[in-house]
Formats: C-alpha cells, sequence, structure tokens
C-alpha cells in the first residue's frame, strides 16, 4: 500500500469520526440512561434494597428534616407507650420517641460503616494487588501475614484493638475495618490471579507490552468488578461489626448512640416494651439484607 | 408408564446373547420433532421438524457442526433435556412407546436399560470422588442384579470394554486414568445397562487421534457383537464414513441430507453435504497441491489452500537461507513431586529436540497430548527456559536473553494462541487489540496505527466496521482472524501458532487455513505451526516435525512424510486419520473400474 | 504422609506464634499509656498514682526494659500459661479467670457447632432439591435474609417469643441444658445460614456437572443422585470453610453469653474490655487462635482420608 493511498484512506476516516465523536457521546449517554432504566424495570427487588440504602443516608446526613422528634426529646407523660399514631414506633422508659431516635442514629452508624469500609479496601486492595501481581516471595509473605489476621477472629480481633485504642463510633470502626483486610486481601489477590493467567495477558506480553501497562490496561480493568461486588457486601458485614460492638457497650458513648446501642439499651425492656430492641434491629437486618442484595444484583449483571 | 416399565424389563433381563438383527421394529423413532430453549422471554428453536428412526444393530451417524442439534436429539431420546428446554411437536417413540412428556420416573426405566449413553468428555463424565468399579457397579445393580453378583458382572463389562486387569482398574478413580482408560470406562458403563441402542455423543474428539482410532474399532466390535444399535453423534463426515451404515447431515436444526452412507459420501446432493466432504480434514488432506508440481490422476480438483513455493535453486535443491528459528537440542526437566527414593528427581520432558523453521515457509510440530509440545512451543517463544540447549533465531543465540533484553527480538516473531475466546481481551475493541503490539514498541502515532489496523484487517478479509466491535460481538473464526492480524501487525518473520484451529468448526478451519496459506504467499511470514491433528498439518504445512516421547520420531518435507513415513509412530498417527477407510474403498472401486 | 503431618503441625505453631505476636503490638503498643491501663483500667484515675507506684508497676510489666526484651519476656510468660493478672477482677490470676469460664463456653460452643452443620446441610440439601420453583425460590433466599439480622438481635427475638411468649425456655441463666438451647441457636444461626449459602452454590455448580449427566443416563433416581453424587463433591471444597465457620460460631459467644446472662468466656472478656482489662483481653484471643489453629489442623488431616485425588496411592499395575 503506497503512502498516497493511506492518507486519502486516513482523510477519509478522520472526518466522519470527528463529527460521531461530537453527536455519539450525548447519544451514548442517553442510550445507557434508557438501558439502565430497562434494567431497573426488571428487577423491583433492588430498586426497594436501593430506595433503603437511600433512605438511610438521608437519615444520617439530615435527620432533623425527617425525624418528627428530637433525638433526645422527653416527653414526660408517654414512658414506654406502644405503637401508635403519635410514635409509630414508640417511646422508651424516658418517653422519648423511638423512630426519631433510630434516625438519629444513623449518622454514627453510617459513618462507622463508611469508616470501616474504608480502611478495609485500602488495605485490602493495595494487599490484594501487589500480592496477586508480583506472586512469588512477596506474595508468599503477604498471604502468611494474612492467614495469621484470619486466624484471629474478627470480632476478637476488633475487641483487642478496641481496649488498645479506646471506645467510640471512629475506633470501632477502625476495629472493624482491620478485621475486614484480611478476606477483602485474599478476594482481590484471587482475582488478580485469574485474570493475570488469561491467554490475553500473556498475548500482551508478548506483544511486547510492559508489566505496568499490563497492570493497568489489562489487569485492573478486568478484575475490579468481583472487588466492587465484595465492596457492597463489606458494607453489610461491616454494620454488622459494629452493631455488635455497639451493643456491648463499645461503639458511640452516651448521649450519642447508634443502633446498636438503641439494642442494648431496649435491652432491660424487653419483657415490658420490646419495641425497644425489636425496632432499631430490624433496621439494621434490613440495610444489611439491601447490601447484600445490591450486591447480588451487581454480580448478576456483571455476567 | 407401566408398560414402559414392563418391556425395560422384559428386555434387559434376556439371556446375555442377543440374536443380532432380530426384526422387532425400530428401536428409537423420532417423527417430527420440534424442540426449543428458553432463555428469558426468547425461545430459540433447536431442533426443527426432525425425523428418523433406529433399528436393530444398526449404526446411524448424526453429523453436524455446532449448533446443529445433534446434542439436543441425544438429549431428547434420552429424556435429559435441561428444564430450559420444550419438545414443540412431534413424538419420541422408544421401543413403541412415547417418551414426550412422560415423568422423571418414569423416563428412569428406559434410561440405561433401553438406551444407553457414551458421554462427549471422559475427563469430566466420571465422579472424581468413587470408584470407576462403583459407578459401574450402579449400572448393574439398577438392572436389579443382587449385590453378590454385582463385581463379577462389573469386572466383565470393564473386559469387554477393552480394560486389561479389570480387578484393579475396578478399584481405580478417574484421576488415575487416562483419558483414553476412562472412555472405556464409560463404554463399560454404557454396556452394562445391557440396552437395546446406544448414543454415543461425540465419544472420540476429546481423545488423541491414535487413541481415537482404537476406541472406534472397539466400538465397532462390540456393537456388532451385542447386536445393539448405535447413534454416533460427530462432526467430522469422515468418522462417519468409516463406522456407519447410515448418515444424517444436520444443520441448524434440519435434516440436510440423509441416508446410507456409501451413497451420501458418494452423491452428496446438498451443497452443505458437499462442502463438509470437502474440508473434513480426514479427506481434504489428499488434495493439497504445491504450486508447480503436477497433480497425481486420481486426486480430484484441490480445494484446500495452495502452498506457497519453496524456493529451489538451478538444480532442483530447496535453498536454505538462514533457519528464521532453530532449537538445537533442547532440553527440559521438570522437577517431579513426591518422588520416592531411587526415583529420578525429575521428568524430563523434552530430550534432545532439535529442528528449524526455513524463513517464509511453514513447519509443523505435530505431537498428541501431554507429549511437551506445548513447552517446546514456550520454549521456542522464550516464555519459558531449556534445561540445556540452545533457542536461535535468526541465528543469534536467545536462550538466556532476560525478558528485557528479549524485547527487541519479540518484535520478529510474534504468537497467536490456541483459545480464540480468551486470547483477545474483552474490554479492548477489535482496533485496540490489533495496534497493541505498535503501542507498545512505540512504533508510529495514532494515526498511523490506526491506518495499519484498517490495512491488516483487510488482509484478514474482514470488514473495517469490526474496528470498533469488542470480541464479545465476534465468532470464534473471526477473533482468531483478529488475533492473526494482531500478531503481523509488527510485520514479524515468524508467526507461532499453537493449535489454532482446533477450538473451531470444521468449515471455518477450511477458511483460516486457507487465511494462513494465503498471508505466507503475500507477505513471506514462516510460521511454526503446532497441533495435534496430522490431517490438519497436511494442508498448511512445507515441511512436518513428528514429536514422540521427548525427541522428534521423524522431520522431512510433507510429502514424504505422508507416503514413507520412516517412524513407526508416524506411520500409527497416518492411520488413524479418520475417512481412509472409505477413500481406499472408493479408491480400490476406481481402480477396478478403470481395469473393466 | 508423616511429611506432611508434620509440615501441618509446624505450620499450626507458627501461626500460633505470629497471633500472639499481633495480639501484642496491639494490646501493649498500641495504646498510648499502656501504664495507665495497667494501673487502674480505663475506668480507673491513674493520675492521683505515685511515682513509685508507677514503677512498681513498670517493673511488673516489665515495661522498664527496651522493647524486645519486653516481647521475649511476655513470650516466656504465655508459654507458661502465666497470663498476668486481672484488672478487671481485681488482681486474680487470668489463668484462673480462663479455666473458671472455659466449661460453660464449652458447652455452648458444642451444641452451636453441631446446630450449624446440621441445619446447614438440610437446609442446603431441601433447597437443590425441591421442584416447586416457589419453594426453591424461598429456601435459597432464605439463608441471605437469615444473616442479615444482628446476633444480638435474634437472641433477644429468641427470648422474647420462647421465654416471655411461650414460656418454653429460660431467658437467662445457665441452669441445666434448657438454658443452653437458646443460646446456641443464637450463635449458629448466622453460620448455619453463610455455610448453607455455600453448600447451595456449591451443590448447584455440581449438578451442572457432566457426570451428572452419567448418572441420570443410567438411570439412578433424583434422590440418590444428590446424596451419593451432589452433596459428597460439593462438600468437599466447603470444608476449608469449615474450619473458620467453626471458629466464628464459638466466637459469637461473646454476644450470646451477654444477651442471656450467662457466665463464661464471652461475658469475661466482654467485661475485660469494658475495664481494658489487657492481660485477660489477651489470654482469651489467644485461646480462640489456639482454637482456630487446632481446628484447623483437624480438618487438614481429614481432609485426605475424605478426597481420595490428595493422597491416594495410585494402585500400580
Amino acid at each position: 500500500m503506497s503512502t498516497i493511498e493511506s492518507d486519502s484512506y486516513l482523510v477519509e476516516l478522520e472526518p466522519a469520526a470527528a463529527s460521531d465523536s461530537r453527536t455519539g457521546e450525548s447519544l451514548v449517554s442517553r442510550r445507557r440512561a434508557a438501558s439502565f432504566a430497562r434494567g431497573a424495570a426488571k428487577r423491583p427487588g433492588a430498586v426497594i434494597a436501593g430506595v433503603y440504602v437511600l433512605l438511610i443516608l438521608v437519615c444520617a446526613v439530615a435527620p432533623s428534616l425527617i425525624a418528627p422528634y428530637g433525638g433526645n426529646q422527653i416527653n414526660a407523660t408517654d414512658f414506654l407507650k406502644g405503637m401508635s399514631l403519635a410514635h409509630p414506633f414508640g417511646t422508651d422508659n424516658l418517653g422519648r420517641d423511638l423512630l426519631s431516635r433510630m434516625i438519629y442514629s444513623c449518622r454514627p452508624s453510617v459513618v462507622g460503616m463508611l469508616v470501616a469500609v474504608g480502611i478495609a479496601t485500602a488495605g485490602g486492595l493495595s494487599l490484594g494487588v501487589v500480592s496477586g501481581f508480583m506472586g512469588g516471595r512477596v506474595d508468599a509473605v503477604l498471604m502468611r501475614a494474612v492467614d495469621v489476621m484470619l486466624a484471629i477472629p474478627g470480632l476478637l480481633l476488633a475487641l483487642a484493638i478496641v481496649t488498645a485504642i479506646g471506645f467510640g463510633t471512629v475506633h470501632v470502626s477502625i476495629a472493624v475495618g482491620v478485621g475486614i483486610i484480611p478476606g477483602f486481601a485474599r478476594i482481590t489477590r484471587a482475582q488478580v490471579l485469574r485474570v493475570r493467567n488469561l491467554p490475553y495477558v500473556e498475548a500482551a506480553r508478548t506483544s511486547g507490552a510492559e508489566l505496568s501497562r499490563v497492570l493497568w490496561r489489562h489487569v485492573l480493568p478486568n478484575s475490579w468488578q468481583p472487588v466492587a461486588v465484595l465492596i457492597v457486601l463489606d458494607f453489610g458485614t461491616a454494620i454488622l461489626s459494629i452493631a455488635a460492638l455497639s451493643f456491648l457497650g463499645f461503639g458511640p458513648q452516651p448521649p450519642s448512640t447508634d443502633l446498636g446501642t438503641l439494642v442494648a439499651n431496649g435491652r432491660n425492656y424487653l419483657e415490658t416494651a420490646p419495641w425497644l430492641a425489636l425496632w432499631p434491629g430490624v433496621a439494621v437486618g434490613l440495610l444489611v439484607f439491601a447490601m447484600n442484595h445490591l450486591a447480588k444484583t451487581m454480580e448478576e449483571v456483571q455476567r | 408408564m407401566i408398560g414402559l416399565r414392563r418391556v425395560a424389563e422384559a428386555r434387559s433381563g434376556r439371556a446375555s446373547r442377543p440374536a443380532v438383527g432380530r426384526s422387532d421394529g425400530p428401536i428409537v423413532t423420532v417423527e417430527h420433532v420440534s424442540i426449543a430453549y428458553r432463555k428469558g422471554d426468547i425461545e430459540r428453536t433447536a431442533l426443527d421438524d426432525l425425523s428418523l428412526s433406529l433399528h436393530p444393530g444398526e449404526t446411524l451417524a448424526l453429523v453436524g457442526e455446532s449448533g446443529s442439534g445433534k446434542t439436543t436429539l441425544a438429549n431428547a431420546i434420552l429424556g435429559l433435556l435441561p428444564s430450559a428446554g420444550r419438545v414443540l411437536e412431534g413424538r419420541i417413540s422408544i421401543l413403541g412407546y412415547d417418551i414426550v412428556g412422560r415423568s422423571d420416573k418414569e423416563l428412569r426405566s428406559i434410561r440405561g436399560h433401553v438406551v444407553g449413553l457414551i458421554p462427549q468428555d471422559p475427563m469430566v463424565s466420571l465422579n472424581p470422588t468413587m470408584r470407576i468399579g462403583q459407578q459401574i457397579g450402579e449400572t448393574v445393580r439398577l438392572r436389579g442384579v443382587p449385590r453378590r453378583s454385582v463385581p463379577a458382572e462389573v469386572y466383565e463389562f470393564l473386559d469387554k470394554a477393552g480394560l486389561d486387569e479389570p480387578q484393579i482398574r475396578a478399584r481405580q478413580y478417574p484421576f488415575e486414568l487416562s483419558g483414553g482408560i476412562r472412555q472405556r470406562a464409560l463404554i463399560a458403563n454404557a454396556l452394562a445397562g445391557r440396552p437395546r441402542a446406544i448414543v454415543a455423543d461425540e465419544p472420540t474428539s476429546a481423545l488423541d487421534v491414535t487413541v481415537q482410532r482404537r476406541m472406534l474399532d472397539h466400538l465397532d466390535r462390540l456393537v456388532k457383537e451385542e447386536g445393539i444399535a448405535l447413534i454416533l453423534i460427530t462432526h467430522d463426515l469422515a468418522v462417519a464414513s468409516d463406522r456407519a451404515d447410515r448418515v444424517i447431515v444436520m444443520k441448524h436444526g434440519r435434516v440436510v441430507e440423509s441416508g446410507p452412507s456409501r451413497e451420501v459420501l458418494e452423491n452428496p446432493q446438498d451443497p452443505y453435504t458437499k462442502r463438509l466432504l470437502e474440508v473434513a480434514p480426514g479427506f481434504a488432506f489428499r488434495h493439497t497441491v504445491e504450486v508447480g508440481s503436477e497433480p497425481s490422476s486420481t486426486d480430484q480438483v484441490p480445494s484446500g489452500p495452495v502452498l506457497a513455493p519453496v524456493s529451489r535453486n538451478a538444480s532442483g535443491l530447496v535453498e536454505l537461507g538462514t533457519p528464521v528459528l532453530a532449537l538445537e537440542d533442547v532440553v527440559k526437566d521438570f522437577p517431579r513431586r513426591g518422588a520416592g527414593a531411587g526415583e529420578s528427581k525429575v521428568h524430563r520432558v523434552l530430550d534432545g529436540v532439535s529442528f528449524e523453521v526455513p524463513p517464509h515457509e511453514t513447519l509443523a510440530l505435530v505431537g498428541e497430548s501431554g507429549r511437551g509440545k506445548t513447552t517446546l512451543m514456550r520454549i521456542a517463544m522464550r516464555l519459558a527456559t531449556p534445561t540445556s540447549g540452545r533457542v536461535l533465531f535468526d541465528g543469534e543465540d536467545i536462550t538466556d536473553l532476560s525478558w528485557s533484553a528479549l524485547r527487541p527480538f519479540r518484535q520478529h516473531f510474534q504468537l497467536v494462541h490456541q483459545d480464540p475466546f480468551s486470547s483477545l481481551d474483552p474490554r479492548f475493541t477489535v482496533e485496540q487489540s490489533i495496534v497493541e503490539p505498535l503501542v507498545a514498541y512505540k512504533v508510529g502515532d495514532r494515526k498511523r496505527r490506526h491506518a495499519r489496523a484498517a490495512e491488516l484487517l483487510d488482509q484478514v478479509a474482514l470488514p473495517s466496521s469490526y474496528l470498533n466491535r469488542h470480541p464479545a460481538e465476534l465468532s470464534g473464526g473471526q477473533r482468531q482472524r483478529v488475533a492473526i492480524a494482531r500478531a503481523l501487525s509488527l510485520k514479524p518473520d515468524l508467526v507461532m501458532l499453537d493449535e489454532p484451529v482446533s477450538a473451531l468448526d470444521v468449515s471455518v478451519q477450511a477458511q483460516i487455513l486457507d487465511l494462513l496459506a494465503s498471508l505466507q504467499r503475500e507477505l513471506g511470514v514462516a510460521y511454526l505451526f503446532i497441533t495435534h491433528d496430522l490431517a490438519v498439518v497436511a494442508q498448511v504445512a512445507h515441511r512436518i516435525a513428528v514429536l514422540g516421547i521427548g525427541k522428534l520420531a521423524e522431520v522431512g518435507p510433507t510429502r514424504e512424510v505422508f507416503e514413507n513415513p520412516q517412524s513407526d509412530y508416524t506411520r500409527q498417527l497416518i492411520d488413524a486419520i479418520p475417512g481412509r477407510r472409505w477413500l481406499d474403498t472408493r479408491d480400490a472401486g476406481a481402480v477396478a473400474a478403470a481395469r473393466s | 504422609m508423616a511429611r506432611y503431618i508434620i509440615g501441618r503441625v509446624a505450620q499450626a505453631l507458627l501461626v500460633l506464634w505470629a497471633a500472639f505476636t499481633v495480639t501484642w503490638i496491639v494490646l501493649y503498643e498500641l495504646p498510648g499509656n499502656p501504664v495507665e491501663l495497667l494501673l487502674g483500667g480505663g475506668l480507673g484515675d491513674a493520675s492521683a498514682a505515685s511515682p513509685a507506684q508507677i514503677a512498681a508497676v513498670k517493673k511488673q510489666y516489665g515495661l522498664d526494659k527496651p522493647l524486645p526484651v519486653q516481647y521475649l519476656h511476655e513470650l516466656w510468660n504465655v508459654l507458661h500459661l502465666n497470663f498476668g493478672t486481672s484488672i478487671s477482677q481485681g488482681g486474680r490470676p487470668v489463668s484462673n479467670i480462663l479455666a473458671e469460664n472455659l466449661p460453660p463456653t464449652l458447652q455452648l460452643a458444642g451444641l452451636a457447632v453441631l446446630i450449624t452443620i446440621v441445619v446447614a446441610v438440610v437446609l442446603a440439601f431441601v433447597a437443590t432439591y425441591v421442584r416447586a420453583g416457589w419453594l426453591r425460590s424461598l429456601l435459597v433466599r432464605l439463608p441471605a435474609f437469615g444473616r442479615a439480622f444482628p446476633t444480638f438481635w435474634i437472641g433477644m427475638l429468641l427470648i422474647q417469643v420462647f421465654s416471655f411468649d411461650w414460656h418454653l425456655l429460660p431467658a437467662v441463666g445457665d441452669q441445666g441444658f434448657d438454658s443452653v438451647i437458646l443460646p446456641s441457636i443464637t450463635m449458629s444461626l448466622p453460620w448455619a445460614f453463610y455455610l448453607a449459602q455455600i453448600l447451595i452454590r456449591g451443590m448447584s455448580d455440581v449438578l451442572d456437572e457432566p457426570y451428572i449427566v452419567t448418572a441420570r443416563a443410567r438411570g439412578e433416581s433424583r434422590l440418590r443422585i444428590h446424596v451419593r453424587h451432589v452433596l459428597p463433591n460439593a462438600a468437599l471444597p466447603t470444608l476449608t470453610m469449615l474450619g473458620l465457620i467453626v471458629c466464628w460460631t464459638v466466637t459469637e459467644a461473646v454476644i450470646a453469653e451477654t444477651v442471656f446472662g450467662r457466665p463464661g468466656l464471652g461475658s469475661a472478656i466482654q467485661q475485660a474490655v469494658q475495664w481494658q482489662d489487657i492481660p485477660t483481653v489477651q489470654a482469651v484471643v489467644l485461646l480462640a487462635a489456639l482454637l482456630f489453629v487446632t481446628v484447623n489442623l483437624i480438618v487438614d488431616l481429614l481432609y485426605p482420608l475424605l478426597d481420595p485425588r490428595v493422597t491416594h496411592v495410585p494402585t500400580t499395575l
């Protein structure tokens, strides 16, 4: 093929490409939105789960907008009343509206969850990617360290860390986050290994690609999706662990509460006012279930 | 339901030597059957108005490529359609009783006792944690045989299936056994039900060529001895020709042609059948003609790829330049785990292999699985290091070079991988995949690379609109073309092809081989072609190297290796190519006709 | 085979040692002021302590010595089962506390592990066997739903229903077998569901394997195939998780004993953390690591016996 031919070939192509890209972009994003809407319609469960999660987030960010009463507002005459129109979830021993208290408790729970998963992701990702990609000695050493961490059950490790650094929302989330790192690292590593051994990665190498190019352009883009699913799943794990630690008394210290503390407070009134312990626990359970369902949906979509 | 059961019991309780050719009417009748699969909201038809009948003692071949519906039909006959499958219309009768719509319980009385199955892939068709004797024993037990008589029967069937030392074999687990032996165990399992008919679903496609032939021979014999009717499912018309009394050719769920095998093969009516005949490797290899040499009188017009001429000097001898790739005395050892005292600690996979790939020519490396040809290829590609010996590229020793030192050489030799489905990054567009080598070596700028991608796509005969597509949108053959285009992007001197067509349908295989031959003529690139299929290789290679156990059994020009094989192993491989029997009888007939 | 065993035991000891090191770093080196903690716990006030008292504590815990010496000193103690004295229980030797609280917790743990395994296997078997689409859907989704709820909440729900409403079982205390039932169920449910999920996935995968087709093609009944082919082949890979799941089940004792007011290691550590009682916390954590290592060792040794592919010596012809 002579140079002249290739150039004219180019001339032919260039203008078409340019016009495509201008209109093309808005077309593509509109198409994407449409297919997202179609996918959502097919999966009502995921939509409900998403709405619930958003609701909790709103409660965390702007509780005063939603809560009918203040978080610590005492209504002198309404002790330990059951569910009613005025108090949909009942009141506690100080006459405080349970629903409002629950709404105000979302913030520490959500903050804790975000901090915990943030730590877990940062630690787990770096460990997993480095271990999986470098292989050999590095991999062996790092995975041994991870194995040891797995030998201490997450709850106990978190308890040990809390013993050392003190109580409170942030302390508990750090403890929980660190406990999640080993599992996260393992799964990330497994994904990286899987992709690393695929033929197209080897093909890229034999085509002359440098290791860094292989990592950035081939391995990471093809292994992040299962990891994203894991992150969503870990939100659920984190909430449960944080709630447990709060229940045991190590979470937010009075007067602030999170959902786990609320259940602990309700424990003393289990026989007389069971709703105090029931509803906060349901809220936690539904949040975890919603997260897990979203994760499952993400997995299905990826396949 | 009761009727079916009684029939099955009566049949299985019969004496061990039934009279062959009992004219009880057909065993299996399929009448105007259509089957569809449901996926989500879409229903896709897999079989369309199909009819056939199977008579006692006969062998019927179902020939078709992937998507032809032959496996669906086999599953339907056994009542094993997956839950997503549905029979839309028609009847399937086993011994006169319609099985469509019957419950699982009712169908159980037929499965194994009236119709047996030999599945396709012996490596995954046996319970990995159960001894094979136990598994075959279950089939025996299901016939109602009392427990104490079971072991004796198991040994009997293992023996019939051609396994030595049945007592020991019965106690072995599948992972201890090779593919060929596992398949025999599965044959024993099928026989153990004492069925009237057996469905053999591509029973040899997962096996080595030499083993294939022996297996099919054995199956032939068994079927004749026991009087069992056989439905042989295969994609290879040559195999069908050797073994079947009648042939049914299927395409996209429909019957395209059917009849006695002799008729179908000598007088194919449908163009699809004719095409299958042309491309069946067992037949096609005979039609290869080198440009410039005389076609022999008994050969038909060549339809295979035409090879590039081999350069010859004045006295007609082949001219040799510096070989583009040379391996000298390559030895490769692997550490052997769990070696006991006194045993060798290493497993010597390659024991002094030497060969050369001349420039602009094709050397085919032929070997069965497990012989080390992948190891050899990886060494040639310098993805692995030999234990001893040298690898020379264009005369330069690259044996011990580090990855970065090798990089400049890599421009000149590239690899096309075996599996077209995973050798392309699913997230890259076709264009991105093709130009990756150019990007890696920083050749040209974006414009130039784009132009080059279009040029390459043209050379591999794909439309330029494919540049923006993703691998998921392409078929296997198209992906392989993209992989070839990628390999050619740096204008290499040598391209190594690791079983580039084994994962493709027969008709697509032929297209890719054609493409490779024409690219060689145009660009002068040399090929190292690695494969287990001797028949395929005959169409594309100038020279053949046959890999035996650790060493080369034979090296030489293609024609010579086929017409005058020097080693026994090569002879075995050639004999194992399906289709010879039919071609031999046809040639004999032609000679007789010529004489009279 | 002997080499395999020795290798595994050595590995186990290594992990134990590493767990000890991690615990030591966390508990003794993380806190900013170990001396304060050791003097009076988090709830105590160390500002009034005299320099002599501080020096005494430092001497007792070896904090006046350089780091490596501290570490070795502690390691030596632990190896002799000397875990120091408890802060939360007024100076009692920690080893006494351990000995006292171990039996009630073991009671709970034993029953809980049993429940976990049985419930998981039965649930997974039925969920993958039933043909009715709606029932299968329900059963397969059940574990995901059940797992989402906090253990302590499940415990309280059980108390509400079985103690307060139906008066069947005691709500608190440790008298008699009756009092073991509810706490054990509480501990085991989340992990039973988790194990069930793993088994369901495993069994579904096995059902898609070609050798199941071979079994069906010979006329085997669905039930028999499920029992003899699907369950064993699906269960084998889960054995590795089983060790972890057993340990996590046992750890739930912390929650269960608190909710049900039972004495045991769980409530002991809860109290210990409250007081930032480092020696006790360390001891319990090490005990948990010992449990983990032991259970995993048993699984590692059991696995080859169950999976012929691992150590079956091929019969030579």
